[in-house]
């Protein structure tokens, strides 16, 4: 052979084979730390040290047949309009079968991201009875009926008994997750070919609405969410798409024949992970406070361990229907595993999702309803799952609301978060404990899916219970303490990444001797009250396998500032923080306990929802009781004469409940954000 | 004087010597504004006689009650959590006066008769109110006819009222003319601001904490300030200086309602007469002082017009619309008398209301 075509043979291949490493080895600029899985222009902003995106994740529109019959008939794109600024159109109190939509609703602040996550059970049956072309003959079928109308019986408005025929009614749903029957039966029609109809309108919806182009304004993720409900306790789960590769058509509780997560799992692994080049998708369990205990069952094997913490790195700890970090009832003066004091902070009376069910005694509550109380038994559990912890969650807020209104969490503007049946004033006075919900805020380099999606993965995320405070969070061996610098250093981000890591992830190797220390840093939302405090909670599991919690104060105070408000006004008291940073050891550290921190971010008092509402209704929730009571009369009895309740209906009586007789109401709340935790794991002991 | 009188002054004139006036009496222009005047006169003296005739006949009145400003002064304060302005409620009450005149003229042009939905809806409620509810659909639409529900039911008269101001804005014109492109320049000249895009801002700013520094912080600021320009310190080299700031030190290509939104509205106005290249300030925000150095502006643009035609033919459309829809009001308007009481008490309810409002 000839040598010059041998050494033109060597040289070709040797560029073959180098070419690839050429990108990196010219350029002095590495790519993302994320990887990309979509075309599109790359962002002008991009932050190495990631900047704070707010979003919501939990969101129904009229796709959701909940929140069509409560004649909600705004669709996806309306709700993605409405995240992006524009307004959108809700039904009045009194409207029956969609008729009028006279309120309307609009956000101040635009989000940065969203995620419309309809019920997929029934996206077949919404198709043919909402969405097929009016005439076809399906939607004269008395099911369709039902849901159009919103009555069982014709002429009686009664959309909660359509609610629960479609969602429980043995006729209808035989296995309480099949499909609806006789609809589906019926010759002709194909309800899971119509649900892929509908799953395509979601999906175009999204694609409408992601901001592709340079400016990365919004981003869209395409969802659902897999309802599953065994007798009440609520184990929903919204599945979360990393792009627009997703599967065929929903995963529903009708296609893992009942309420059962781990399947969900595997048929996602199998379609969308391992089945499609390019898919990816992660699941965020409903928030567990009306769980029954059910939404964290110790996992069967380490493979389920392992399956729990690979799909679901991120969990709901406040949303519309309450709060699920911890809970304490002031009244007794006991908690569900805690004595924080703060742990009365939007909270139902019931354990499940039936809400007319008589309350819950603490002592008898599920533990594992609360967040906190998961995470520790997570600790515990390790050892069992080959040291894997089942329950590593990243903390995140939403709404879950039904009124294709996604991030609507200004309490100031409440106006309930389905349709007719939480429509102001009376309505959703009734519904005195819920509440507008909360946001999702991740740290990402760039408002793209992939970037966002990447920081959902790894947790760098928390959650707020609705105003926009700026938090971060930092955990590692090196901060220096003493007259923390790095609160005054230009380049305390940098520093903090460096030397440890952010929010969500795993404390470095432990240093000989060394106790780790915290970096906190947060800035207060500017459209809310100031900051009061930064706290410290901190969780760990001892050598018998008992769990144990404490909570700390670690910047600001409750007492140094004044805080509160003015009862007349509602404005707050002048006082309290901008921003508060801080470095902090834990000097109780123990190298041979597994534990978990994250920081609570408190604001200064604001005038819950419902006592703006109350006080414009004409009841003053800070009179006097008497005279409280007075006013409660007179409204109860105004809205009973303009036939907005019904004779002996008293839902202004909730106007008067405040921190006096009440386990958990408030009259005022402290605004908050939680950072998902930083965990320690002791290195095992040959 | 009458036409008897003109001829016989022009024969009288003819009679008489001056030729002038024999040539007036010949000219074809006398005649020709003397029978326009007498025309003129005939078409005035009938268009009384049919004014005389409308004002014969008895005007509708439309009364709002000061009991129903103020059910609308509560249903407001309900919606929004705070008592509306007087312009607001005032702009609620000619809104629902509106409604009652088209309400009327609806009924009186007969779009409540062979209309589907006015009957579905009186059908759902019929059955509410009647005795036996499983009377077939046309016995329920009866019944509630019977009963007056066509006009009781506010349902009902909301979509009359739709339908009354759909049918109004959609009067044809028989001179309507697609807008050229002279009206096109035209409009988008008198609406310039509509469709302008935003000026956009780069900026690098330095932070100086109030909360860490207190009441040195602004002292703080000028004399870092000072120190900034003295060394000639740009942007790319100023992460040496302040204090950290979450929210980052660069915004590229930012509206100024994005940074009033991150930083709050005095910040964006104290911003707008800094000149780019140079440190100024110190500025205040939500969270402390600021140094800014503006490195970029991009002034608000209005494109050409050909990349907007569409967009701009829309809104000229839009606005005859409501032009045309106007025009029907008023004139719908003028077919009744409308009285609005507004009692002392109501106004007084404003005034406290907006005092103890937050």
């Amino acid at each position: 052979m000839n040598l010059a075509v041998v050494a033109r043979r060597v040289v070709l291949w040797g560029v073959v084979l180098l070419c690839p490493a050429a990108p990196v080895l010219a350029s002095d600029n590495p790519g993302p730390p994320f990887e990309r899985t979509e075309a599109r222009e790359a962002c002008r902003s991009y932050e190495r040290l990631r900047q704070p995106f707010f979003g919501e994740t939990h969101l129904h529109t009229s796709f959701s047949f909940d929140a069509y019959v409560y004649s909600v008939r705004s669709d996806p794109n309306a709700a993605y309009a409405f995240a992006k600024g524009a307004p959108v159109k809700l039904p009045a109190a009194s409207a029956k079968g969609g008729r009028p939509q006279t309120r309307t609703a609009q956000l101040a602040r635009p989000l940065d991201f969203a995620a419309v996550t309809d019920h997929a059970e029934l996206f077949g049956e919404m198709q043919l009875c909402t969405r097929s072309t009016r005439g076809t003959p399906i939607r004269s079928a008395f099911e369709c009926r039902q849901m159009i109308t919103g009555q069982i019986v014709p002429g009686k408005f009664n959309p909660d008994a359509v609610v629960l025929e479609w969602a429980l009614n043995p006729l209808l749903r035989p296995n309480k997750a099949g499909p609806l029957q006789p609809l589906c039966s019926r010759p002709g029609v194909d309800c899971e070919r119509s649900a892929v109809s509908i799953w395509q309108a979601i999906q175009d919806a999204a694609e409408a609405h992601y901001d592709r182009s340079s400016d990365c304004r919004f981003t869209t993720f395409v969802g659902y969410e897999y309802t599953a409900q065994p007798g009440y306790a609520n184990m929903h789960r919204n599945v979360i798409f990393r792009n627009d590769k997703v599967i065929a058509s929903p995963i529903s509780n009708v296609t893992t024949n009942g309420p059962h997560p781990t399947l969900l799992w595997e048929k996602l692994r199998q379609n969308c992970l391992e089945g499609m080049a390019g898919c990816d998708v992660l699941t965020i369990p409903h928030n567990a406070n009306v769980s029954g205990g059910l939404m964290f069952p110790d996992p069967a094997n380490a493979a389920e361990a392992r399956e729990r913490a690979f799909f679901e790195p991120l969990t709901e700890i406040i949303q519309h229907k309450g709060a699920s970090e911890c809970r304490w009832d002031r009244l007794s003066g006991t908690g569900v595993q805690t004595t924080d004091e703060q742990c009365t902070f939007e909270q139902l009376l019931t354990d499940k999702l039936n809400t007319s069910a008589p309350a819950v005694p603490i002592d008898e509550f599920p533990t594992r309803n609360f967040v906190r109380n998961v995470l520790k038994d997570g600790l515990a559990l390790a050892p069992e799952y080959e040291g894997t912890n089942p329950f590593k969650y990243g903390l995140i807020g939403s709404t879950d609301s039904h009124n294709a209104d996604p991030g609507n969490t200004v309490e100031s503007s409440f106006q309930g978060h389905g349709g007719t049946e939480d429509a102001p004033v009376a309505p959703l006075v009734d519904h005195i404990r819920t509440s507008p919900g909360g946001l999702a805020v991740v740290w990402a380099e760039e408002n793209s899916r992939d970037s966002i999606f990447a920081a959902m993965r790894r947790k760098e995320a928390y959650g707020t219970s609705g105003t926009r405070p700026v938090v971060r969070f930092f955990g590692g061996w090196d901060y220096q303490v003493e007259g923390r610098p790095l609160c005054r250093q230009r380049d305390q981000i940098e520093v903090a990444y460096a030397q440890g890591v952010p929010m969500g992830a795993d404390l470095p190797p432990l240093k000989k001797n060394a106790k780790p220390r915290f970096l906190v840093s947060a800035m207060r939302d500017p459209d809310s009250a100031s900051l009061q405090r930064i706290q410290m909670i901190k969780g760990w599991v001892d050598a018998k396998g008992q769990t144990h919690e404490r909570v700390m104060d670690i910047a600001g105070s409750p007492t140094a500032r004044p805080s509160g408000v003015d009862t007349r006004t509602c404005k707050p008291l002048p006082g309290g923080f901008n921003g508060l940073c801080t470095v902090w050891e834990d000097s109780s550290f123990d190298p041979t306990q597994p534990a978990f921190y994250y920081a609570r971010v408190l604001e200064n008092p604001t005038c819950r929802w419902s006592t703006l509402q109350c006080k414009s209704a004409g009841v003053d929730p800070f009179a006097k009781p008497k005279l409280c009571q007075q006013q409660a009369r007179a409204a109860n009895a105004k809205a009973q004469a303009r036939g907005e309740i019904a004779a002996g209906e008293t839902p202004f009586d909730n106007c008067c409940l405040t921190e006096n007789n009440d386990p958990f109401m408030e009259r005022t709340i402290q605004e908050r954000a939680w950072t998902s935790p930083i965990w320690y794991t002791p290195v095992a002991t040959p | 004087m009458d036409v008897a009188d003109l001829v016989h002054t022009g024969r009288h004139a003819m009679k008489a010597p001056p030729r002038v006036l024999a040539r007036l009496g010949r000219a074809p222009l006398l005649h020709f504004c003397v029978i326009g005047g007498l025309l003129y006169l005939a078409d005035a003296a009938w268009q009384q006689q049919e004014v005389d005739a409308a004002a014969s006949a008895p005007v509708e009145r439309i009364v709002f009650s000061a009991r129903q400003v103020e059910q609308l002064r509560q249903d407001m304060t309900m919606q929004y959590g705070f008592p509306p302005s007087p312009e607001d409620l005032q702009a609620a009450v000619d809104a629902a006066v509106d409604d009652e005149v088209l309400y009327r003229q609806a009924l009186a042009i007969g779009l409540d008769r062979d209309n589907e939905s006015v009957r579905q809806r009186l059908i759902q409620i019929g059955g509410f109110v009647a005795e036996d509810p499983d009377m077939d659909e046309e016995a329920l639409y009866q019944a509630a006819l019977g009963l007056g529900l066509h006009h009781s039911d506010l349902v009902v008269r909301r979509q009359l009222a739709t339908t009354m101001r759909l049918v109004a804005e959609n009067v044809p014109l028989a001179d309507e003319v697609p807008p050229d492109q002279a009206a096109l320049q035209a409009y988008l000249e008198q609406h310039a601001e509509a469709f302008t895009t935003p000026a956009r801002v780069s900026l690098t700013h330095v932070y100086l904490s109030a909360d860490e520094r207190g009441a040195a912080a602004e002292a703080d600021a000028r004399r870092l300030l000072g120190e900034l320009r003295d060394r000639h310190v740009t942007p790319d080299r100023s992460d040496a200086f302040g204090d950290p700031f979450l929210l980052g030190y660069r915004f590229q290509r930012q509206t100024h309602d994005a940074i009033g939104q991150m930083l709050g509205g005095s910040f964006v106005q104290s911003m707008a007469g800094m000149a780019p290249g140079e440190w100024a300030g110190p500025v205040r925000s939500a969270y402390g002082w600021h140094l800014i150095w503006i490195e970029a502006v991009e002034p608000a643009e209005l494109p050409p017009l050909a990349q907007i035609e569409g967009p701009l033919r829309a809104a000229i459309l839009a606005e005859r619309r409501e032009q045309r829809m106007q025009d029907s009001m008023e004139q719908m308007r003028a077919e009744y008398l409308i009285e609005i009481e507004t009692t002392q008490s109501a106004a007084d309810h404003m005034q406290a209301g907006e005092a103890a409002g937050g």
